[in-house]
């Protein structure tokens, strides 16, 4: 097929392959922590770092605004934290508040970048939606060093991630600094999402950290297993999304790899051994049998 | 047929989760003014009993049901576990308590002076109503649980079903707790309670139901609160009745 | 009345129909399903308009609001199997749904180009498929229309329901016991925030929604113990970000939407400072467990 020899789908392809990879280990901790949408609100709040990091420098140069976008992230991440621990608010709400907050702010500053002379209008819809179908080169291999430093992160803290998302106090009483352990999984979190809003865009980028991850979960217990599982699966999404996105024509590439995760989840929802529904369903029919068996062999009382 | 000197009665209950029994063909009677004690180990269905009972889980197979009394359905008093309530929802003490007003009031109906009212006495009954205003986060557990007890008493119910009323509660507490229960029991009321203090079972309660997945024993303590029972009861964790 | 004063009534009037059902929202732990909603309204609207193939069919609303139940059935059917957390199971239905908009969108819609500035911060929800909205001075008649009615349809389910949805959002399991059915109400209140959502999203967009829902009912979450409080002070901080945000937004010469989101964010995180700095017993509570 010409598709696969086409430079610009290999970047593509390749750039998916990574990020999603990525987001399936980082996202399978968030998914352990109940933060799966932490990622959803992580990338709305990135918006007003990218304006402002455009504002400030007059540059919209890749990097730039990934800084931008990663540090607004982060200060989101952070206040979220500062304020479920500190106040009665609950996770979600805490997050839903920051998030909109931020990217009402986001959109102000976008609002005022546009009226500066060298904005060019391709303000929110590239945010929002992703644009895979303009990775560079460039773009692939800051993604590919990223994703190596995060997976050396998660080899390095692995039985302290392992213990701290399972069990929290105990990892605690065990030694561990909670602060430092939640402050650096949220850091990796809000890289991953920064760096996958490229792709996916804002709005589904929430789906990559959790999909493959859930999808993995489905088939074993273990979890260096699951983040394996969780990598693949969010590899061949990013992979395979590029290809249907780029034989398509005008599909953008983001929905096609969510798509993708989500039919995979759905599989592995139904016919995974052990968890999987269509299983479940016939071990109930199974025990009920036995059951019945057993009550009717049993001792009955008079 | 249904007796109407019992007050619960269970049948063939069966409740699995994901396949798992947790209770395996429990057959019940519950007497009708007593102060029943649900006892077993972690994990044996004492919850999942109550619940059960409470209409709130799906069954495997099996029937609960509350005989009438004076031919009328009886009304059914529930005081949960203290773990499982939202302590910083925004309602006062008095608040919970007029809550248990509102199956009688039904759908729309407001809670008028009279129930508020009411739901006060309530509160005086188990020593709350100076705490009548303040909202619940501000409560030890003991005055907690005090708050739920007075909302069951304000549901006017006729079977009280308890899950570890006596659970993170100081002695003071638990004193007035049971004395408010034999109250209770002297105006004809059923209590069921789930319990976890094996030294107070023969001091508090009249009946007691020892459960492992399956039924144990159930009769009256004096009859039924053996050590044999209970070594049957606590050792044999996990085998659904394999030696039963 | 000029368009100004239209402009920052349909504010107040939106801010104050959403902020009603986001207090149950925060209370109940369910405040991302406010921004699911959001992003699925798009599917309900696309799928609405496959079947009626008329832009300005209302029949499209009715879709939008629909698929606000829906969204929260899937997410419950799918955390119900219990191999997902609750959190997962939203984050999971709602990208999905989003996506298969989006696609139908660019291959079906006609003019591929999805006005994404609009989706997210509204005034031209319809865009893509052909401007619906009558702008000037009919679209503020009409938005004051429809957030009226909104204020107006909330204000009664949530009186009427008071006592239904109080007991429900605290205690379910009494709530089953006493005979008020949980899944009537829950989803009694799903469909009144999903027609709060839709309605708010044709004038404020899908991220103002959110911000309407749950900063202003989190704020007064911090600054008071009593649920009808909370939602007197949840309308009256919505009310307030929607005129000074668009205050301040004419001003500097900005968003519109985004300024009054900022302004919900900003009255949310005062409330949190506030909360602190007095240190009231009941809003102030160290996250360690706590000891009867």
């Amino acid at each position: 097929m010409n598709i696969l020899s086409d430079h610009t789908f290999l970047t593509v392809a390749a750039g998916s392959a990574a990020l999603g990879m990525i987001s399936g280990v980082i996202g399978s901790f968030a998914v352990l922590r109940k933060q799966s949408l932490l990622g959803d609100g992580v990338s709305h709040a990135a918006l007003p770092g990218v304006a402002a990091a455009f504002l400030i420098t007059g540059v919209k140069s890749s990097g730039v605004l990934l800084l931008g976008a990663l540090l607004s992230g982060l200060l989101a991440a952070l206040l979220i934290s500062v304020i479920v621990k500190y106040s009665k608010v609950k996770f979600d709400a805490a997050l839903a508040a920051v998030m909109s907050g931020f990217f009402g702010l986001g959109t102000v500053l976008l609002t005022c970048a546009q009226k500066l002379p060298n904005a060019a209008q391709s303000g929110l819809s590239t945010f929002i939606y992703g644009q895979a179908s303009a990775m560079l080169t460039s773009d692939v291999v800051l993604i590919s060093v990223l994703s190596a430093v995060l997976l050396i992160l998660t080899l390095l803290f692995w039985k302290e991630f392992k213990l701290f998302c399972f069990d929290r106090d105990f990892a605690v009483q065990s030694g561990f600094s909670e602060k430092k352990l939640s402050l650096l999984l949220s850091f990796m979190t809000v890289v991953t999402v920064i760096l996958g809003i490229q792709t996916v865009g804002v709005v589904l980028m929430s789906a990559m950290l959790i999909i493959p991850a859930a999808a993995a979960r489905q088939w074993s217990d273990r979890l260096y297993v699951n983040i394996m599982l969780a990598a693949f699966f969010g590899g061949f999404s990013g992979v395979f999304g590029a290809l249907i996105s780029g034989l398509g024509e005008g599909a953008p590439t983001g929905p096609v790899i969510v798509i993708t995760a989500s039919v995979i989840a759905a599989l592995s929802l139904l016919f995974a051994p052990k968890r999987g529904i269509v299983n479940k369903i016939l071990q109930r029919k199974i025990s009920r049998l036995r059951l019945t068996v057993t009550v009717k062999g049993g001792n009955k009382k008079p | 047929m249904s007796n109407t000197e019992n007050a619960v009665e269970v049948s063939s209950l069966t409740v699995a989760y994901n396949s798992k029994p947790v209770l395996d063909n429990v057959d019940l009677e519950l007497p009708r003014g007593m102060l029943t004690a649900v006892m077993g180990p972690n994990g044996a269905g004492k919850t999942t009993l109550i619940k059960a009972m409470l209409g709130l889980i799906p069954r495997v197979e099996g029937q609960i049901s509350f005989p009438k009394i004076n031919g009328k359905k009886p009304c059914i008093g529930y005081v949960p576990q203290s773990e499982s309530i939202d302590r910083d929802f925004p309602v006062s003490v008095l608040d919970v308590v007029t809550m248990g007003c509102y199956g009688r009031l039904g759908w729309v109906k407001r809670p008028t002076r009279d129930d508020r009212n009411f739901a006060m006495a309530m509160l005086k009954k188990t020593g709350m109503e100076e705490f009548a205003k303040r909202q619940i986060s501000q409560l030890s557990g003991g005055q907690q649980q005090r708050t739920f007890i007075a909302r069951a008493l304000a549901q006017r119910a006729d079977v009280y079903l308890m899950d570890e009323p006596f659970k993170g509660v100081d002695s003071d507490t638990e004193k007035s707790i049971i004395a408010l229960l034999k109250e209770l029991r002297t105006a004809g009321k059923t209590v069921v309670a789930v319990h976890h203090d094996l030294s107070t079972v023969s001091d508090y309660f009249d009946w007691v139901t020892l459960i492992n997945m399956k039924v144990v024993a159930n009769g009256e303590v004096k009859k039924v609160f053996t050590d044999e029972n209970l070594n049957l009861t606590y050792r044999r964790v996990g085998k659904a009745g394999a030696a039963l | 009345m000029s368009a100004e004063i239209e402009i920052q009534i349909i504010a107040v009037l939106t801010a104050a129909s959403c902020a009603i059902p986001g207090v149950f929202l925060v209370l109940r732990k369910m405040s991302m399903v406010s921004d699911s909603i959001t992003h699925t309204i798009l599917l309900g609207i696309v799928l609405a308009f496959f079947i009626v193939n008329d832009l300005s069919s209302p029949f499209l609303l009715i879709g939008a609001a629909v698929m606000g139940p829906v969204t929260v059935w899937l997410t419950e059917m799918l955390s119900k199997t219990r191999l997902l957390s609750e959190d997962s199971a939203t984050g999971m239905v709602f990208p999905l749904l989003f996506s298969i908009a989006v696609i139908l969108i660019t291959k079906y819609a006609g003019t591929a180009h999805l006005d994404t500035d609009s989706v997210l911060l509204g005034e031209l929800a319809f865009a893509p498929f052909d401007r619906l909205i009558i702008n000037g001075m009919d679209m503020g008649a009409k938005g004051v229309y429809v957030s009226g009615a909104l204020l107006l349809i909330n204000i009664v389910f949530t009186s009427v329901f008071y006592k239904e949805l109080l007991i429900v959002s605290f205690d379910p399991v009494l709530a089953a016991v006493m005979g008020f059915s949980p899944a009537i109400l829950h989803y009694s209140l799903m469909t009144a925030a999903s027609l709060t959502a839709v309605g708010a999203f044709e004038a404020v967009g899908s991220v103002l929604v959110t911000a309407f829902m749950i900063a202003p009912a989190a704020a007064a979450y911090l600054l008071t113990d009593n649920l009808k409080k909370m939602l007197v002070i949840a309308v009256g901080i919505g009310g307030i970000s929607g005129i000074l945000g668009y205050r301040t937004a004419v001003f500097f010469e900005v968003s519109i939407a985004g300024s009054m989101a900022c302004w919900c964010g900003i009255f949310f995180l005062g409330a949190f400072i506030y909360s602190r700095a007095v240190k009231k017993p009941g809003n102030f509570r160290l996250k360690t467990k706590k000891l009867p």
